[in-house]
């Protein structure tokens, strides 16, 4: 039997990330169902402490990004002060998930369309490493990847137009996990 | 009075479903998981009781029982609907219909089973020795017969007072010749027509405080009032601002789809005294105002004590304050036909609403189609 878990993430793309990973390392123990998209990391921050009490009725998984924070415990300890239910796992990507992307060097070449020699060997010391991908972006040798994944000159945007379904392409058919 | 319980078999996209309902319900679910069906089930109890209604007719406007019954369903070909309603908490009615249709000739739609309780005390029940006599008594409900339902008239009237609600801006403003069809009353195409009947002085109250709230929504937007064109045929006309010193006069056909559907909304809340079904109220208004229509409508309806069925895929209007897991019925669509689930039925919702997470938050995510993800990979 497998046991069902509820996910809580910060965007759609982290969504799509840790349901590759829990298949990966968990897919014949959990069964993940709900996910909570919240939309930004100050909102799943809030509302942690609220999926750390559901926890007593439904084993959760949140993966967060660290963002500019110091480090991984102690911004569990931030979020969670009162300490985690044993049914809860937060996990924290350092500095951002795309990190995670970048990590898996030779397929983020591959599907971004740049030169192997192009990409961080150390992702998780890039400081923005989603920064850090949209800037290779720009540098494809494809239209498709430049266009979709990169914004267009002069925009607010941080990124593409398509942003999120080229990375959900990479994450389901490239990107080992 | 109002419906506190509702069981539908076979209905629609509903093989069975046993819900207890409050005062205010919120329908959530995916497209296409049965939130107007739903509604339907009580509209249809409505046409039952109408005036110009009765079960024949009910199911015709449905396409026929075929079209009704549940795909999901096996055996049992009857379709049913079961209501409990209540007047301070106690049970006061309880109304089971069953029907199906005939096996040969017209294939007219069949009652099964009638049967009406008071204070769990059986008033009727069919088929009776009068049906099994003479079968094609079985084509009507009592409901519907003035001489059968002596015993409980309170019922069929508060069946009748039931109105849904679903304004299409595109017919408001085509108006046309008001008829008695579907368009005629839910989709607005009599709306002004019904603007025009009410009486003077109270239509004058309705319209003062719909140009109250206006005035705030859509400031532009000043003296509404109920006119007559040269052909006698009912207007709202308005002053609308704009840099010239006098306001431009414009009339229903100029008015935005959000402005018509926020007076329809605004009408019709305050008319009537039954249930009140609204479709999706959230429909081309501004996020600001769609946060505020809960409370909104429930300071409208306060006075009336009339109950709102509230169909919605908007996480604007489930943001909003004081929306308990209680009042969330929760559509999810199997190979069994569609749940109904009561929100706070499931003690994970429960626990993140009850430590302060909104309606929307804890609950939309429940309502997503499985495979949404996948949309990003559709082009």
């Amino acid at each position: 039997m497998k046991r069902p878990v509820s996910l809580a993430v910060e965007g759609t793309l982290d969504e799509k990330v840790l349901r590759r990973l829990l298949d990966q390392v968990a897919g014949e123990r959990l069964e993940p169902g709900i996910c909570y998209v919240q939309n930004g990391r100050e909102r799943l921050k809030q509302n942690t402490p609220r999926f750390n009490q559901a926890a007593r009725f439904q084993p959760f998984v949140i993966l967060a990004d660290l963002e500019a924070d110091d480090c991984a415990p102690t911004l569990i300890e931030d979020w969670l002060p009162a300490g985690a239910h044993p049914n809860l796992a937060l996990r924290i990507a350092v500095r951002k998930v795309e990190s995670w992307l970048l990590a898996d060097w030779r397929a983020c070449a591959d599907f971004l369309g740049v030169s192997e020699r192009l990409l961080p060997r150390q992702p998780d010391n890039e400081p923005d490493p989603k920064l850090a991908l949209v800037n290779l972006a720009r540098r494809s040798r494809s239209r498709h990847i430049r266009d979709d994944v990169a914004p267009v000159a002069g925009s607010t945007s941080r990124v593409g137009r398509n942003y999120v379904g080229q990375l959900t392409r990479f994450i389901l058919q490239g990107w080992d996990a | 009075m109002r419906i506190s319980h509702i069981e539908l078999y076979s209905w629609k996209n509903f093989r069975k479903a046993n819900v207890d309902v409050p005062e205010r319900v919120f329908l959530v679910g995916p497209n296409a998981s049965g939130k107007s069906n739903f509604l339907d089930a009580l509209r249809f109890l409505r046409d039952l009781a109408a005036r110009t209604g009765g079960l024949q007719r009910a199911c015709a406007e449905r396409g026929g029982v075929s079209k009704i019954r549940c795909l999901a369903a096996r055996q049992d070909p009857d379709i049913g609907l079961t209501v409990e309603l209540t007047n301070g908490g106690k049970t006061v009615w309880r109304y089971e219909i069953k029907f199906n249709q005939e096996i040969r000739g017209n294939r007219l739609p069949r009652l099964t089973r009638e049967a009406v309780f008071k204070d769990e005390q059986l008033v009727l029940e069919r088929p009776d020795e009068d049906d099994k006599r003479d079968p094609l008594r079985l084509t009507q409900t009592a409901l519907e017969q003035i001489n059968l339902n002596v015993g409980f008239r309170e019922l069929a009237q508060a069946f009748e007072r039931i109105s849904y609600l679903h304004l299409v801006p595109q017919i408001i403003r085509a108006g046309g010749s008001p008829g008695n069809g579907e368009a005629a009353e839910v989709y607005g195409q009599n709306f002004l027509e019904r603007l025009a009947k009410t009486n003077d002085k109270t239509r004058g109250a309705r319209l003062r405080r719909i140009r109250e709230a206006l005035a705030i929504a859509v400031p532009q937007l000043k003296d509404l009032e109920l006119t007559r064109d040269e052909r006698g045929a009912p207007h709202l006309v308005g002053a609308y601002k704009h840099w010239r010193p006098k306001a431009a006069k414009q009339t229903e056909e100029q008015f935005s789809d959000g402005t018509l559907r926020l007076l329809g909304l605004l009408w019709s809340l305050q008319e009537g005294d039954g249930p009140l079904l609204l479709e999706e109220p959230e429909l081309s208004l501004h996020s600001s105002i769609i946060r505020r229509l809960p409370e909104l409508i429930h300071r409208l309806q306060r006075k009336r004590k009339r109950q709102v069925f509230i169909s919605t895929h908007s996480m604007d209007l489930l943001s909003g304050s004081g929306i308990g897991a209680e009042e969330i019925l929760m559509l999810i669509p199997s190979a069994e036909g569609t749940q109904v689930k009561l929100a706070a039925s499931v003690a994970e919702i429960r626990a993140l609403m009850e430590n302060g997470m909104s309606a929307a938050e804890a609950v939309i995510p429940h309502t997503e189609p499985p495979l949404i993800t996948q949309l990003e990979l559709f082009e």
